[in-house]
């Protein structure tokens, strides 16, 4: 059993990895914002039920998203949500490796890294639906195996799976679709 | 011969990424990327692109964020 005296030591540490995931979820800054308060405030509410030694990240992150589900019952459309259907596997690997037959010394992959910034790929989740956005959040970017991921979203394990694998198309092709705003081109040459 | 072993799937690249194959079959995998060029491109690719999306999905929690959640903690405790 976990003390609550020790909680703000204990837990205050994932403030931003949190932060950062009640923002993916979400999409917007203020809502992130009460997401996390209220994640911190139950967890700290419930902390003598955190068993110690386990995963404490883990724990936190389900409070988390418990919270947004229930918070946000009502699944908010974007208007420019991404388009899911028939977005081949390895989309943007087999886009870059094409490029790279196509040119010379400098490397495809190096520049398609090089044109995308940290706001592109935020950008770029967001578009994703959320029934798609949770899972690859939850794999992607905090590394939560897909048994995990079907116990914080109460779905089985092969729903985890067909929607990751379709959201991860599906987030290549948006980042392939900004590279080349960026000004990434597959044929050699003048392209920047 | 080769070409079955190959991935036909991403999915199968996917779940090997995942940590989430059989030991067998992950065993299996580990020798055709030491031995398929393509493949091995294709999965140094995605792992790659794994850690790029990681890293730039990254943000902080605005410090007055923190502060304020801190604070109401201690509110609680006291």
């Amino acid at each position: 059993m976990a003390d609550r005296a020790n909680f703000e030591q204990d837990a205050m540490q994932y403030a931003h990895p949190l932060y950062s995931a009640a923002l993916r979820m979400t999409r917007n800054r203020a809502d992130a914002e009460d997401l996390v308060q209220e994640t911190f405030l139950k967890a700290y509410r419930g902390y003598d039920g955190f068993r110690e030694g386990t995963n404490l990240r883990a724990w936190l992150y389900r409070i988390l998203t418990n919270t947004f589900i229930n918070r946000y019952r009502q699944q908010q459309r974007r208007p420019h949500e991404v388009d899911l259907d028939g977005v081949e596997g390895l989309y943007l690997y087999k886009r870059v490796a094409t490029a790279e037959t196509d040119r010379a010394a400098r490397s495809a992959e190096d520049e398609v890294f090089e044109k995308l910034e940290g706001s592109d790929v935020r950008q770029a989740i967001d578009k994703l639906p959320r029934k798609y956005r949770m899972p690859v959040l939850m794999a992607d970017l905090e590394g939560f195996s897909y048994k995990e991921i079907a116990g914080m979203l109460e779905i089985p394990i092969g729903t985890v799976m067909s929607r990751l694998h379709r959201g991860r198309r599906a987030l290549q092709k948006l980042l392939w679709h900004t590279a080349e705003e960026r000004g990434f081109r597959t044929t050699d040459g003048e392209g920047d | 011969m080769r070409r079955n072993s190959c991935f036909r799937a991403a999915s199968r690249l996917y779940s090997y990424l995942d940590g989430e194959i059989r030991a067998i079959r992950r065993i299996r995998i580990r020798l055709h990327l030491r031995q398929c060029l393509n493949c091995e491109r294709a999965y140094r690719f995605e792992k790659r692109l794994r850690g790029f999306i990681r890293e730039r999905a990254r943000v902080e929690a605005p410090p007055e964020v923190v502060e304020r959640i801190r604070r109401l903690i201690r509110e609680r405790s006291s």
